[in-house]
């Protein structure tokens, strides 16, 4: 993807997500790469590492790596996922917070030291999930919480509603009323692969599917056009076909919305 | 509640989260935790496990070749359940499981190469990957001759007791002492050059001396030390040096 992007720039990208943790302290090809992308096109990162509500100790140091590398290449927006990957070591996935008064207060604290770090806002994700350890709040009532008491951001994925109103039986536009609308920075849209008996595994490595971009249609009717990024992260198509799906968005966005890609 | 960014040993949240992390890690040993249901929580055991197996496959793609279907599993499971991967930047990753792989005592039914081989795989994605820019130009034949040489850090020789570049599938099993420079390209491949015994002496002094090698010098003490004809010998040395320096891997200290 990254040598494609570097290469030619279509027009109709208006910015990129790239994940820090895949391009920090990277040297050689790869580094010429983004450079060549990120001197034309605008980045904003979103990291996969941090383990913002994990148990272990918050990674400043990765934090402090996230600020110079989003300096270096000019990068406005930094978002990670509201969940947690590490339990003294990597597990490199996302794995469901439980939703606690305790896992509340404690990621908050976590998000508030990352935003000192920075200087600036973060933005969370509400993540797909398939199960969590313990229900004392509503997933509705824990993101609200979160975002509330860290006084962040929110980065909507919309494909994660969809896959979680299939997984957890709701309705998903009721999920995105739900949501504090004057904290959403932007928003993700993605495929998704399909699982048997009832179950969506979320891959990011499939076509957008038909109640997906309705969903995505009705949240632009009720919060307004907002930044969204296409998230493709396996089996990548020609460029081609990734313009038709940003040329969809666009459609659904009208004349002055912004547009973009992912090259993780 | 007290305001902290880590976690009190009684925190109940720890508690919820080690158990689950427990059982991703060894579901043989933990449970699953009590009250989730089994698939769902299979869910995250399989996307774990498919996630480093898919990277590690990118990162080592013959050793995954050459190992069956089953040893391999093995080996991501055993990752999971001894080793704590602290660095959060994915490429690092194949350096995680090299130092996963050092540190476990091995099983006889498991080829003798695959340490080797890992290296090698290790060290072909670290010279890709690294910050180095070469030096630049190729040095003249003068400076070669008189100035204390040193090497690239985007070349590096390396000695294995298997032809770990020959390794495919099909390949026989043979040991055979195997010495290369593998170094990154001006146009940022990674190639490598089979080296001498001789040779791979040479660059290894090079890349262990602070200072740098004055390589005549080196190589007439070699002569003498072998009995060999020195102004052969300091010639085919020189020969030698050139053909690494035509790839600019060899450089010299700019003096103060």
């Amino acid at each position: 993807m990254a040598s494609q992007l570097s290469e030619a720039a279509p027009d109709g990208i208006d910015f990129l997500e790239v994940a820090p943790e895949n391009w920090i302290g990277l040297g050689g090809r790869f580094a010429k790469q983004l450079r060549a992308i990120s001197e034309r096109t605008p980045l904003i990162t979103h990291g996969l590492s941090l383990s913002i509500g994990g148990p272990a100790p918050l990674d400043e140091d990765l934090v402090y790596a996230i600020k110079a590398f989003m300096a270096d290449h000019n990068a406005s927006i930094y978002s990670e996922h509201l969940s947690y990957s590490n339990d003294g070591g990597q597990l490199y996935d996302l794995l469901p917070m439980p939703f606690t008064d305790e896992a509340v207060t404690y990621t908050a604290e976590r998000v508030k030291r990352v935003q000192d770090i920075l200087g600036q806002r973060m933005a969370l994700e509400n993540v797909s999930y398939y199960t969590t350890p313990k229900r004392q709040l509503s997933e509705i009532e824990f993101i609200n919480q979160v975002v509330s008491a860290a006084d962040c951001d929110l980065l909507l994925d919309v494909n994660n509603v969809y896959v979680n109103s299939i997984n957890h039986n709701y309705e998903p536009m009721d999920f995105i009323r739900a949501m504090p609308a004057d904290r959403i920075s932007y928003l993700h849209i993605a495929g998704h692969y399909y699982e048997d008996d009832g179950l969506i595994v979320d891959t990011h490595g499939a076509d957008i599917i038909d109640p997906v971009w309705d969903l995505l249609e009705q949240t632009y009717a009720l919060i307004g056009n907002k930044p969204t990024l296409l998230e493709r992260d396996f089996n990548i198509p020609h460029i081609d076909t990734i313009m038709l799906e940003l040329n969809q968005i666009r459609g659904y966005q009208g004349a002055n919305a912004k547009t973009d890609l992912v090259a993780s | 509640m007290p305001k902290q960014t880590s976690l009190p040993a009684d925190s109940e949240l720890l508690a919820l989260q080690t158990q689950f992390t427990q059982h991703l890690r060894n579901p043989d040993t933990y449970p699953v935790p009590k009250g989730l249901d089994e698939r769902r929580v299979g869910i995250y055991s399989e996307l774990i496990f498919q996630n480093i197996s898919g990277l590690m496959s990118e990162f080592f793609p013959v050793l995954k070749q050459m190992l069956n279907e089953n040893d391999w599993g093995q080996l991501i499971r055993e990752f999971f359940i001894n080793w704590r991967a602290e660095t959060p930047y994915f490429p690092r990753l194949a350096e995680e499981f090299l130092s996963f792989l050092m540190s476990r005592p091995g099983t006889n039914h498991e080829p003798e190469y695959l340490l080797p081989l890992a290296h090698y795989e290790w060290l072909e994605l670290y010279l890709f990957i690294h910050e180095a820019e070469l030096p630049g130009l190729p040095l003249d034949l003068e400076i070669l001759r008189s100035a204390p040489l040193k090497l690239s850090d985007l070349a590096v020789p390396a000695a294995y007791q298997f032809p770990v570049h020959q390794i495919r599938a099909g390949w026989e099993q043979q040991q055979a002492s195997t010495y290369l420079l593998v170094f990154r390209d001006s146009s940022d491949s990674v190639r490598f050059f089979e080296l001498t015994p001789l040779a791979y002496e040479l660059l290894a002094a090079m890349t262990e001396s602070e200072q740098g090698i004055i390589a005549v010098d080196w190589l007439k003490e070699k002569a003498s030390q072998l009995g060999q004809d020195e102004t052969g010998f300091v010639n085919f040395g020189l020969d030698l040096l050139q053909q690494f320096n035509q790839e600019s891997l060899i450089y010299v200290e700019a003096s103060e």
